[in-house]
């Protein structure tokens, strides 16, 4: 008998949300391989979604808060691309959808990036990809794989991965970025069920992706 | 209540058996080492997420069994942040990057000895209800393991915090003994001489227990742990 061996058979089992675990401590790592680390502030409050969200019939939502003191000039988003073909996206500030929509298609993702102005006459500017089933709501109900993060944010709150991979053939994903200042959703599209941020003083980001047909409006390259 | 996956085969003289680069290459290709990526992640910080892809699940694995899940992650993220930023100081004459991940791994840990005490006190509680459905040439192992949990927790706790690091990296990880040697910073000769110390231990540990009544057993084994988790 080797007594070591004894030690083994003690070991516990692993957790059965490594999956989780381990995704939300890559999504650590990749902020920090993106550039400078981010500023962790006392007193920065994350959101987390309640529940289904959706913008005009379809649009996955997910919310977070941001410190106006989380601003970094020149770095607006981060784009990290792993190597089991994900990429992560990390949102520090809305300003820049064209290099997000840029650097995206640039690591092989058909994507269409736009800021979303809230207001009820806002439509979202892709047209939806009627293959893509939809659950009650008419929310689009995109592969289970499209997004490791999706809507459950990781920790560090405005990152979410992509797989390309999972993107039907032919289709565009269409990713809409807003901000809500009065961090409500009262200026959001009827139709828009928001989890109010639990901090008022912070910032909302929304954060929606779809699936959509190409278009000349909605290119995808 | 263990699976396959703890099937370990850490032997003396086995160095680098388990070395990520062939391990994970069941094609036979070539593929680049764990050194040779945290060399180019120098210059280009994204390619360090394959030696993450490589080593999150053994390193979840582990934090996870020292500390429970709560704290696995925070542990996990830790061990990969601290290892990105000292990635500049890697030795790369070492093509295998696990010892050096375990060795953060376990510095993560130790920070985190409260958790660790309570996490370790439970083990001794545990019981495995399905080893009887195993039946694998494993299966004596686990039986003995299951029925001496109490002795082997308090033998466990009774260790250095030293010694306690090195059986838990022999016994819960595939690294070698050089490996573990490398990952705790001390000479492969000092981990088989304080193997034999822990086995020759455990050996009276288990001797003593088969002596006393159950009943005093018990009551020794559960008072043991009380006072030295608590201490």
């Amino acid at each position: 008998m080797d007594e070591i061996r004894l030690f083994t058979e003690l070991q516990p089992l692993p957790p059965l949300d490594a999956p989780r675990i381990r995704e939300a401590a890559r999504a650590r790592l990749a902020a920090a391989m993106s550039g400078p680390v981010p500023i962790r502030r006392p007193g920065v409050r994350r959101v987390a979604m309640a529940g289904a969200v959706a913008v005009a019939a379809a649009v996955a939502l997910a919310v977070t808060s941001l410190l106006p003191g989380s601003h970094r000039p020149g770095r607006s988003f981060s784009v990290v691309k792993l190597a089991d073909g994900y990429i992560t996206v990390t949102i520090n500030q809305l300003d820049d959808a064209a290099g997000l929509q840029q650097t995206l298609r640039a690591d092989g993702v058909p994507a269409n990036v736009y800021l979303g102005v809230p207001g009820p006459q806002w439509h979202p500017p892709c047209t939806f990809d009627p293959r893509i089933p939809t659950d009650g709501s008419g929310q689009q109900m995109l592969p289970r794989n499209l997004s490791l993060h999706w809507p459950n944010l990781p920790p560090l709150g405005t990152a979410f991965s992509i797989n390309p991979s999972a993107i039907p053939s032919g289709d565009v994903l269409a990713i809409v970025l807003g901000m809500d200042p009065a961090a409500n959703n009262a200026n959001w599209p009827s139709g828009t069920a928001l989890q109010l941020p639990a901090d008022p003083s912070g910032t909302a980001i929304y954060v929606g992706m779809y699936l959509a047909q190409p278009s000349q409006q909605c290119p995808g390259s | 209540v263990l699976t396959e996956h703890y099937g370990r085969s850490n032997q003396p003289g086995l160095a680098n058996s388990a070395d990520g680069a062939e391990r994970a290459n069941p094609t036979g290709g070539s593929r680049l080492s764990d050194a040779d990526i945290v060399k180019a992640s120098i210059g280009d910080p994204r390619r360090f997420g394959e030696i993450f892809d490589r080593y999150a699940d053994d390193i979840l694995r582990y934090a996870s069994a020292r500390l429970g899940s709560d704290l696995a992650e925070d542990v996990t993220a830790e061990t990969f942040l601290a290892a990105f930023r000292a990635r500049t100081r890697y030795d790369l004459s070492r093509p295998n990057a696990r010892p050096w991940l375990y060795g953060i791994a376990v510095r993560q840990i130790g920070s985190h000895r409260r958790a660790e005490r309570r996490y370790r006190q439970a083990l001794s509680r545990v019981r495995a209800e399905t080893v009887a459905t195993d039946f694998s040439d494993r299966v004596a192992d686990r039986v003995t393991a299951e029925q001496r949990r109490p002795q082997l927790a308090a033998v466990l706790s009774g260790l250095s915090r030293q010694d306690r690091e090195l059986l838990l990296l022999v016994a819960w990880t595939d690294l070698t003994y050089q490996e573990s040697a490398q990952a705790l910073g001390v000479s492969a000769s000092a981990v088989k001489s304080r193997l034999h110390r822990i086995r020759a231990r455990t050996r009276q540990a288990l001797a003593e227990a088969d002596l006393a009544p159950p009943e005093k057993e018990l009551a020794t084994s559960a008072q043991e742990n009380v006072e030295i988790c608590h201490g």
